[in-house]
């Protein structure tokens, strides 16, 4: 059985790499396609027409695409993903002065939210028909159908410009680095409230939809009837069967939304004005930095495919029947 | 009970974090700018507000400043003490202040300067100023000849000599001055990816104390430099917002205290508001539409339809352009009357004005060159060819893309078809340089000081932005002797003639030239917003 799991472990880890390398062949088959050069945005009338020239004689790469490409994959597959031109510096330096942030941020937000979904659903249960009930009903129907940036300005607007109780973007204070440790923390805290509550409120009330009818689905099956029936306590029955039992058929989602949520949250970040992947990877993509766009999406398929790969690893560890299905 | 003390520690917790305060020093500015920059070395600074950070952080010999009255740039001595030009201008000797310091403690010399002249013209190093130095010796490797165009007299004086037939002005040596003690040890490789980029050693008014990527770059009062007084500003912070909405907002909270580019739907809700002046800088950039007067299929021949005069003057006569001056750009703008704006005073002609819309004209002219809606629906038609063409409009601007609409409806009205096709801006520059379009709108920022070959010279290896082939023997010839030299008088007549003759070929149909908004906190003083920007000089910014 464990070799067998191991089998399928390397299996997965294969097929990852092949999917990896397919996506970021495809990311450069379509940059080399795709209109536009980077030098354009170097070229100003302030330059002199030797300069221009110079420029997009600088940014001209080697004739021929299948040898851009064996180059390219050379590079790619001992770790060289290029130097940034926006940037000057090596991308991956690049990637990882962004990545921790979105990690962290993704991680924090996503945990929150699937929690506090996790228990709104459960009191939506208990309390069918109950005026708690409507009112989430309406509330998360209201917030469902508002635009994320939307959300997000109102937010602003009511905490930060008109009640002044957060600021309205960035992530740290101008004086950060003259603050100790835990005014750093509390500041850091500070500016992502009112970014992780707007992608919070954005997430929720799908998951709640999730939550509730599998929660529901859980708590008529006749396993839980026979434990009440045999005097289960509510916190035995809760934490030791309905939990695992309601969250496994939403977790794979949720692996899927968070890999694109790691991936960064561009309109999040943009709004707020947060360094964040999402950023980082449209302005590659606007200012065509086709060594940042590659390292981007390389990244962020990476994330998508390890956030995947993670939520399968808690689904089989809730539920052992999985193991060889889901490692496949 | 629990759930009242998880509610209150909650809440406690909540007050904790919100009453985090910004603990900001009294004297500082907080600037919005909307994207990040990419390098603080003046080498590498292709952008405009890389180029005025720069400004505050490595001093020049000479700068500039904009005088209103003439319209043009009065130079002024920055690091340099005394500028002497030879008898003939073949040469100049300049001596430099000797006080100043590096931010690394060490003296600023002449040794700096040469070296600087040498990084920026370094075919290897791609700088923004390469090619730009043609009055300096140059040897066989395309570098400067430093022995035939620098003598140095001492560590505070030297002599520029500029090459025979050269027509050399303080444009020749108005470059930021770099660190050769930082420098010189890095290839040109190096250099392009050094720290150096990143944290600077510099000379300026300014200090850099702090960038944070994409979040805020912090500047410090540089307290050993001749430029700042006590009024200066301890801080300027240039903090990063990408989302316009968003920096409104924070001028209105005072979390920022200057704003660019504001919206002309915004400015008066901001004017009015207490405490937030509003500045223009005027002239600077015009939104036109290109006419290629070549094929874009072929380009030897002449475009069938915008290669006449006439057409082009009737298709800029249909168009109501006022309408978008008033509805959309609330009159923040003036109307074009060629690629000359106002602001440059004694070069622009004031007695000429826009031409102005009239159906009938643009009737009778086409139907004058033979072109008839003989089906009865509603377009031209000539020899069997309707008269419909694409117009190329980039995406992301909402001004163009409603100006778009309103042109077209203005030129359906007498009978001409106008498909207008948004392109992403990538995709649009793609085809400009390419000449694949037949017509387009876009918008033009007039280089300081004047500079008209780039665009209209009919040489295209000389005039890489002219994107309709446009040729005009008179034209050329009026460039040509601009360029070999002319008194100041004898220029500022060549240029309303060559404005003129632009104007009447039609070339573009020239819409609008659309003020650029300023909005800041009026706790600012000493701000002084011209076409050279508003980041300019700011260390004589103080604040209440």
């Amino acid at each position: 059985m464990k070799s067998a799991i191991f089998k399928s472990l390397l299996k997965r880890i294969f097929s990852s790499i092949l999917v990896l390398i397919l996506v970021v062949s495809l990311v450069f088959a379509l940059i080399q396609f795709s209109p536009g050069k980077s030098s354009y945005k170097y070229i100003s009338p302030k330059l002199s027409p030797e300069v221009v020239k110079s420029i997009m004689k600088d940014f001209k790469a080697e004739e021929g695409i299948f040898l851009r490409y064996v180059n390219f994959m050379q590079n790619f597959l001992t770790g060289n993903l290029g130097v940034s031109f926006n940037y000057r510096k090596p991308v991956l330096e690049i990637i990882f002065e962004f990545l921790p942030f979105t990690i962290f941020f993704g991680l924090v937000v996503f945990l929150i939210q699937l929690i506090l979904s996790y228990l709104i659903s459960y009191e939506i249960v208990r309390r069918k028909g109950s005026s708690l009930d409507k009112v989430i009903q309406k509330l998360t129907m209201s917030l469902y159908s508002t635009p994320i940036f939307l959300l997000a300005l109102l937010l602003i607007y009511i905490f930060a410009y008109s009640l002044k109780l957060f600021p309205i973007s960035g992530l740290s204070t101008f004086s950060f680095d003259k603050l100790v440790w835990y005014e750093k923390v509390l500041d850091i805290l500070h500016h992502l409230f009112l970014p992780g509550l707007t992608l919070i409120l954005a997430l929720l009330p799908i998951y709640i939809r999730y939550f509730t009818s599998s929660i529901k689905q859980v708590l008529n099956s006749t396993f839980i009837l026979n434990l009440k029936s045999l005097g289960a306590g509510n916190r035995v029955v809760f934490f030791k069967h309905l939990l695992p039992n309601s969250i496994n058929p939403v977790l794979a989602v949720a692996g899927i939304d968070l890999g694109f949520l790691l991936s960064g949250s561009l309109i999040v970040e943009v709004i707020f004005g947060l360094p964040g992947m999402g950023r980082l990877s449209i302005q590659a993509l606007l200012t065509n930095d086709y060594p940042l766009i590659i390292g981007c999406c390389l990244i962020s398929g990476l994330l998508i495919i390890l956030a995947g790969f993670i939520s399968d690893l808690i689904r089989i560890a809730n539920d052992k029947r999985l193991k060889l299905g889901l490692m496949n | 009970m629990k759930k009242k003390s998880f509610v209150l520690v909650l809440l406690f917790l909540l007050v904790i974090i919100s009453c985090q305060d910004n603990d900001l020093p009294k004297k500082n500015i907080v600037v919005g700018i909307s994207a990040d920059i990419e390098t603080l070395n003046p080498l590498f600074s292709f952008t405009q507000i890389e180029g005025n950070i720069n400004e505050l952080l490595f001093l020049s010999l000479v700068r500039y400043e904009w005088n209103s009255s003439t319209g043009s740039l009065d130079s002024y001595n920055m690091l340099a003490d005394n500028v002497d030009w030879g008898e003939d201008s073949s040469s100049v000797t300049i001596s430099i202040r000797d006080n100043i310091i590096w931010s690394d403690s060490t003296k600023l010399t002449v040794n700096d300067i040469i070296f600087s002249f040498e990084l920026y013209a370094d075919p290897e190093i791609q700088s923004r100023a390469v090619g730009t130095l043609n009055n300096f010796y140059f040897n066989d490797e395309g570098r400067i000849d430093v022995d035939r165009t620098f003598a140095k007299i001492s560590d505070s004086e030297f002599v520029i000599n500029f090459k025979p037939g050269a027509k050399p002005s303080t444009f020749d040596f108005d470059l930021p001055v770099l660190p050769k003690h930082v420098l010189d040890k890095l290839s040109s490789e190096e250099l392009k990816h050094s720290t150096f980029n990143e944290n600077p050693v510099t000379s300026g008014p300014f200090t850099l104390q702090n960038w944070q990527r994409e979040q805020r770059i912090i500047l410090k009062k540089n307290k050993d430099s001749f430029l700042v007084t006590d009024k200066t500003v301890d801080e300027l912070i240039f903090k990063i917002v990408p989302d316009y909405n968003s920096s409104v907002l924070q001028l209105k909270s005072g979390e920022l205290d200057l704003i660019e580019e504001v919206k002309s739907e915004d400015a008066e809700g901001l004017d009015n508001q207490r405490g937030i002046s509003i500045g223009l800088i005027k002239g600077r950039s015009y939104d036109y539409i290109g006419w290629n007067l070549k094929n874009p299929k072929n380009l030897q021949e002449d475009h069938e339809l915008f290669a006449n005069l006439k057409i082009r003057k009737a298709l800029t006569q249909a168009l109501n352009i006022e309408e978008v001056l008033e509805t959309y750009l609330y009159n923040y703008g003036d109307l074009s009357s060629g690629p000359i704006s106002s602001i440059f005073v004694e070069s622009f002609d004031s007695s000429r004005k826009p031409i102005e819309r009239d159906i009938e004209s643009v009737k009778s002219s086409l139907s004058g060159l033979g072109w008839q809606d003989s089906d009865n629906d509603g377009i031209l038609e000539k020899d069997g060819n309707k008269f419909k063409f694409d117009l190329a409009v980039p995406t992301g601007n909402p001004l163009r893309k409603y100006a778009a609409t309103i042109f077209a409806n203005n030129l359906k009205s007498v009978g001409i078809s106008a498909n207008v096709e948004f392109l992403e801006m990538n995709t649009f520059v793609s085809g400009l340089f390419g000449y694949e379009y037949d017509a387009w709108m876009v918008g033009w920022s007039t280089p300081i000081p004047l500079d008209l070959k780039i665009q209209w010279y009919s040489d295209l290896d000389k005039s890489p932005f002219n994107f309709g082939n446009y040729s005009n023997i008179k034209v050329d010839s009026l460039i040509e002797v601009i360029d070999e030299g002319l008194s100041h008088e004898d220029k500022n007549i060549a240029y309303k003639k060559l404005n003129q003759l632009i104007y009447e070929d039609y070339p573009f149909t020239f819409l609008y030239w659309i003020d650029s908004i300023v909005a800041y906190n009026s706790r600012i003083k000493g701000i002084e917003i011209n076409p050279l920007g508003v980041i300019h000089n700011c260390w004589k910014w103080g604040v209440e």
